[in-house]
Parts: C-alpha cells; sequence; structure tokens
C-alpha cells in the first residue's frame, strides 16, 4: 500500500523551495527565484501557500535601501519533507 | 520551473538538484573571505614593515589597526554586492562566521595588549588564525584549508626565533600561504566546477 503524498509538496515549483531551503537557515526571495527558475508572481503565490500550511516562515526586511523577503523552514516543513521523501521512497522501491 | 505535478523519479531528482544548488552556492563564496583577509593583511603588514624601516618610528605601529577596519569595510561591500543577487545562509556559515568573530576578537585584544605590555603578539596572531583555517578546512571539508591552516601553525614558531621588524615579512609571508594560496585554489577548483555544469 503506498503512502499518500502530501499534495502541498508534490508539485514541482513547491518541492523546490522546500528542498533548497532544507538544507539552509533562510534564503531570500531573490535567491529562490534564481535556483527555481520561476516567475516572481507565481514563487510568490507558492511561497504564500507554503506560509500558510505552516511549512515555511517569512521574514520582511531590507538589505540598504532595498525590501528583501527572507524565507525560513519550519519544523513542521520539516517533518511535512522527511514523510514526503519517505512516501516517494515507497512509489520508486528504494 | 512551474506548477506541474511530477512523477515519483522526477520528484527524487529535483530534490537532489535543489539541494546540490544549494551547496554550490556555498562553494561559491567561501573563499572570499581568505582572500580579502589574506590580501589585506600582506599588505598593511608590509607598509607597516616599510613605514618603520623607513621612520624608525613606534607610531608606525597602529597602522596594524588598519587590517580589522579596512578587512570589515572589505567583507561588507563584498557581501552587501553578493546579497543583492539572492541571499542564503547556511549552519556551516553561522558556524563559521561565530569562530572567526571569536579569533578576530581575541587578536584585537592580544594587539591592543601588545601596546601596553611586551607580548610575542605575531605569533598569537598566527597560531589564532592558523587555528582558525584549520578549523574552517576541517568543517568546509577543503583539504587546501586545513594543510595552509596546519602549515600556520607550525610557522608561527619562526616567531620565537627571529626577532625585530623583520617579523613583519615572515608574517605577510604566512598569510600568503595560509590565506592568499589556498583561497586561490578554491576559487579556481569552484570555477572549474562550475564550468563542468
Amino acid at each position: 500500500m503506498f503512502k499518500a503524498l502530501d499534495p502541498l509538496l508534490h508539485s514541482e515549483l513547491r518541492l523546490a523551495v522546500m528542498s533548497l531551503l532544507i538544507g539552509v537557515e533562510e534564503a531570500d526571495f531573490v535567491f529562490l527565484r534564481n535556483k527555481t527558475g520561476a516567475t516572481a508572481g507565481n514563487l510568490s503565490v507558492q511561497i504564500d501557500k507554503l506560509q500558510r500550511a505552516g511549512y515555511i516562515s517569512i521574514s520582511k526586511g531590507f538589505n540598504g535601501k532595498m525590501p528583501r523577503t527572507t524565507c525560513c523552514i519550519t519544523d513542521e516543513g520539516r517533518s511535512a519533507f522527511a514523510a514526503y521523501v519517505e512516501a516517494l521512497r515507497g512509489y520508486i522501491g528504494k | 520551473m512551474d506548477n506541474r505535478i511530477p512523477t515519483a523519479t522526477e520528484s527524487l531528482e529535483l530534490i537532489t538538484r535543489m539541494i546540490g544548488e544549494t551547496r554550490k552556492q556555498v562553494e561559491k563564496s567561501s573563499h572570499r573571505p581568505f582572500l580579502v583577509w589574506g590580501y589585506t593583511t600582506i599588505v598593511v603588514t608590509l607598509a607597516v614593515w616599510y613605514a618603520y624601516t623607513a621612520t624608525h618610528s613606534n607610531a608606525i605601529f597602529w597602522l596594524w589597526f588598519a587590517i580589522p577596519v579596512v578587512g570589515w569595510l572589505a567583507m561588507w561591500l563584498t557581501c552587501n554586492k553578493e546579497k543583492q543577487q539572492g541571499y542564503v545562509r547556511t549552519p556551516i556559515d553561522r558556524v563559521l562566521s561565530h569562530i572567526w568573530t571569536v579569533l578576530g576578537v581575541a587578536g584585537l585584544i592580544v594587539t591592543i595588549a601588545s601596546f601596553m605590555r611586551p607580548i610575542p603578539v605575531l605569533f598569537i596572531i598566527v597560531l589564532l588564525m592558523g587555528s582558525g583555517s584549520t578549523i574552517s578546512g576541517l568543517i568546509l571539508r577543503l583539504q587546501a584549508i586545513t594543510v595552509a591552516g596546519c602549515a600556520g601553525i607550525v610557522f608561527s614558531l619562526l616567531f620565537l626565533i627571529v626577532q625585530g621588524i623583520d617579523q613583519c615579512l615572515i608574517f605577510a609571508t604566512i598569510f600568503l600561504v595560509m590565506m592568499v594560496i589556498p583561497g586561490h585554489i578554491m576559487q579556481y577548483q569552484q570555477s572549474k566546477n562550475q564550468s563542468h555544469v
């Protein structure tokens, strides 16, 4: 019996964002956009979904005069990511 | 990248690729502190040596404080420029930042103390910075930095043998070996890895 995959993580862009954040303490919006190649609008929407699910936390600040949005993964997000990877292993038999 | 639903295999590949991207980002800037602090120290040290040799004035030694001032300014400028292209902070960044801050403050206190009491300041500074480089190399798993740091620790003993203003020349040479050369090796390896992607 396969475990159900978390629908929030089972989307290319949201999974990419979580994968980038899993190994770091924090990363800003520009870093995530550069690495995913997503549009700013789409990335913003997906980050908002992850935040509302409690998977990431967002803080707003400034880098000099430029506004900066910084994201970091929460404990809940870390657990959900681990569960997602575990479920994936079941699907591909690893 | 969009909101497509990936297959299980694609998901795992995506996770692996993105984690690799983060590691690349960390490697991309890890050589910078070594080059900034290495070159700053060498230039200031040679300036101190040249000025003292020319004037024999003890006031020249206040120039040592140009190292933290110029170094921090150069680091702030380069970090700020990089942050505009995307900012990321890893647990390794935090650990290394704490280690170098503590060692930097210790170095500054030793330098201030050397103006009050005669102490082998360059010996202590090289010992501290050599330890910092070795620890950084071990954490980052970069052999060039680890070996260079160990070399710095061993060469610090030279300051107990050689005396006088010529210690500055040894100090500059050790920083070349301990920070600048491994910094350029890291930079070369990183650019080689990037060109293979």
